[in-house]
């Protein structure tokens, strides 16, 4: 079984947010693996260990350098080799110019499997892998919860609104992880030893053109306005003057 | 609960290999999620699940600076960063790690014969086996040569009897390393749990360490095969060989403590609001956080040097002991501010500066202050002023 894990880089929850003329400014931003698809490696390493195979990850990003140490934890978690997409000008908010530069590249690996997480926790779009899917012409099932493999057949299981739907697919397919897919091993000290040795390639691409919507403005959420004591005589003053302030300025009952 | 963020205001990762960023990230990772939820229950509660062992066993943490049988053969700048991620969390994992690596495993690594090794040495590793190491007795702690416990060799065994005092994991122990005197020369033994004449009884009532299992060790004409000697050693350097590597985790652990008070207490001054304004507005307590930061920071440096005199054998005892005497002293500090800043909530199990305050006592016996000092004293002058 020949696995893709699509793994974006997101900036790190802690990186600091800052709004500059309308846009993010992301000099300060450090990077780190989309939670959503390190559950994708999880899976694809389990399938890998369950019934043989590869399993490659697939990353499109600038050319920093700095987030490498973090792709090969995955390659610690289990992955047996990396390959990045350099690109110049990347963006996270381009589903579809990046889905055609990573279609592209899957095009030529002979994937079974292509799995990635539902959404990057960047921009929360959760267009790239359905679009990946498209463009290569397969299936795709997205927000799995549940993924198993027996005699070559997928069954995935999907959360829907108050009910459970159960899939049955053929490969080669894509799949997308819904959240605590699976529990995400930690890796033993042998297999990041391991993990220098695997293959990691560094591809450059070039930019593509798309038809991806431009984000005209960001902007942050406003700050919160101070909170008001209510004083008087008695809880029931109290009350009623709150009742009051509900009715009158803050006009919600 | 805001992240953790640890100290490097002088970028000192950039000297660290990818493998130990790594290693210590996992560490990290493990233990934000399998430990910081639960640490202030273990402790309230005073106990150390033997599951934890289990999970440090299967990511491979024992011994990962030994090169055979399965360990990883990291080098000891990674160990000590894995010593400062744990405890960050408590001083009880790093005390853990540290029995069982350096003072269990190592002894049987170094002084043990083939047979011993492949015995013990992969099922301790995968934390299948606990270890501990009975040295300090009852009445002799920083002068371990005067030993009372004492070794009779007879036709097809010896026989020990003696007591041992706070001994980490004694008690969870399927093996203890024991130093007794044969001869009048002091040998290293290996007891199993079972043996007749061997128990292990809990010491309770501690208010520091209450994570950690701690222990007696008692040795009643407790008669083991002969094949149980470490046949590799003699005299104090068997258990100081042990003890420096041990403090070497501690130069590096106490970092770990520290860094953890830092960030709760600069996460505090930043929110708790006095007289209207956060109370890190004032200038006293920026002062304090101020300090903080250089100590942490003089003291990654000062392990970080340690680390790669020590990967490189270059190191020195006397040069463990500065920095074990060094990071633990500033941690101590930092930990006490720490509350300080905190106020009275620094006393309450919703932060961890207390805890860390309280293990600190515990960290800094394991060669005292003072004893360092007098350590460096005689490296210094020549002249020991300890006898």
């Amino acid at each position: 079984m020949n696995i893709v894990v699509l793994v974006k880089m997101v900036p790190d929850t802690e990186s600091r947010l800052e709004i500059v003329d309308g846009k993010v400014n992301e000099s300060g931003f450090k990077y780190m693996v989309n939670p959503y698809d390190e559950f994708a490696v999880e899976q694809a390493v389990q399938f890998k260990e369950a019934n043989g195979g590869k399993v490659t990850i697939l990353s499109l990003f600038s050319n920093d350098g700095s987030i490498d140490t973090d792709l090969r934890k995955m390659m610690a978690i289990g992955a047996d080799e990396a390959i990045v997409l350099r690109q110049d000008n990347y963006r996270g908010d381009k589903p579809s110019a990046n889905a055609t530069v990573l279609s592209n590249a899957i095009k030529e690996m002979e994937a079974d499997l292509i799995i990635g997480g539902v959404q990057g926790i960047d921009y929360y779009q959760s267009a790239t892998g359905p679009m990946i899917a498209h463009m290569l012409g397969i299936p795709h099932i997205s927000g799995v919860t549940n993924l198993e493999l027996n005699d070559g057949k997928f069954t995935a299981k999907r959360q829907v609104e108050g009910g459970l739907q159960i899939i049955e697919c053929s490969n080669p397919l894509l799949v997308t992880c819904q959240k605590d897919m699976t529990k995400v091993r930690f890796p033993a000290l042998k297999d990041i030893m391991m993990s220098k040795r695997k293959p990691f390639e560094s591809r450059t691409v070039e930019p593509v053109e798309s038809n991806d919507v431009e984000t005209a403005e960001c902007s942050l959420p406003p700050a919160r306005g101070g909170g008001m004591i209510i004083e008087g005589e008695s809880s029931e003053d109290k009350v009623d003057k709150l009742i009051e302030k509900l009715k009158t300025e803050a006009k919600v009952i | 609960m805001e992240k953790y963020e640890s100290v490097d205001f002088y970028n000192i990762d950039q000297h660290f290999t990818e493998e130990e960023i790594m290693v210590r990230d996992l560490v990290r990772s493990w233990v934000e999620e399998e430990i910081m939820p639960h640490i202030e229950d273990y402790n309230s509660k005073g106990i150390f699940p033997r599951e934890i062992i289990s999970e440090m066993g299967e990511m491979g943490l024992f011994g990962c600076y030994l090169d055979e049988h399965g360990c990883a053969g990291f080098s000891h700048t990674a160990y000590g960063l894995i010593c400062q991620e744990l405890e960050r969390a408590d001083s009880a994992l790093r005390s853990c790690l540290s029995i069982q690596g350096s003072l269990s495993m190592l002894p049987i690594s170094l002084f043990g014969d083939k047979n011993q090794k492949e015995k013990y040495l992969p099922k301790m590793r995968q934390g299948k086996l606990v270890g501990c190491f009975g040295l300090t007795e009852p009445d002799h702690g920083s002068d371990p040569t005067n030993m009372a416990t004492k070794a009779i060799e007879t036709e097809d065994s010896f026989v020990l009897n003696g007591t041992k005092m706070w001994i980490t994991n004694g008690t969870i122990a399927d093996l203890a390393i024991i130093w007794g005197k044969l001869e009048g020369k002091i040998r290293g033994f290996i007891i199993e749990k079972g043996d007749k004449g061997f128990s292990a009884p809990e010491m309770k009532g501690k208010h520091s360490f209450k994570a950690s299992i701690t222990s007696e060790l008692v040795l009643q004409d407790c008669k083991i095969p002969k094949d149980r000697i470490l046949p590799n050693v003699e005299g104090m350097r068997g258990p100081l060989t042990c003890l420096s590597q041990a403090r070497f985790g501690i130069v590096w652990g106490s970092l770990g403590a520290a860094m953890c008070c830092y960030d709760a207490s600069v996460k505090y001054a930043k929110s708790r609001i006095m007289f209207g304004k956060p109370i890190g507005s004032f200038q006293l307590v920026q002062n304090k956080l101020a300090w903080m930061l250089r100590e942490i920071t003089k003291g990654q440096l000062l392990a970080y040097h340690l680390g790669r005199a020590k990967d490189k054998g270059e190191e020195t005892s006397e040069m463990i002991t500065l920095g074990k005497m060094n990071n633990v002293d500033m941690a101590m500090q930092i930990a006490r501010m720490a509350r300080d800043i905190h106020g009275a909530n620094g006393i309450l199990n919703e932060y961890p500066v207390m805890r860390h305050m309280a293990n600190l006592e515990s960290v800094s016996l394991q060669g005292t202050y003072d004893i360092h000092n007098l350590i460096l004293g005689r490296w210094i002058t020549g002249i020991q002023a300890f006898k």
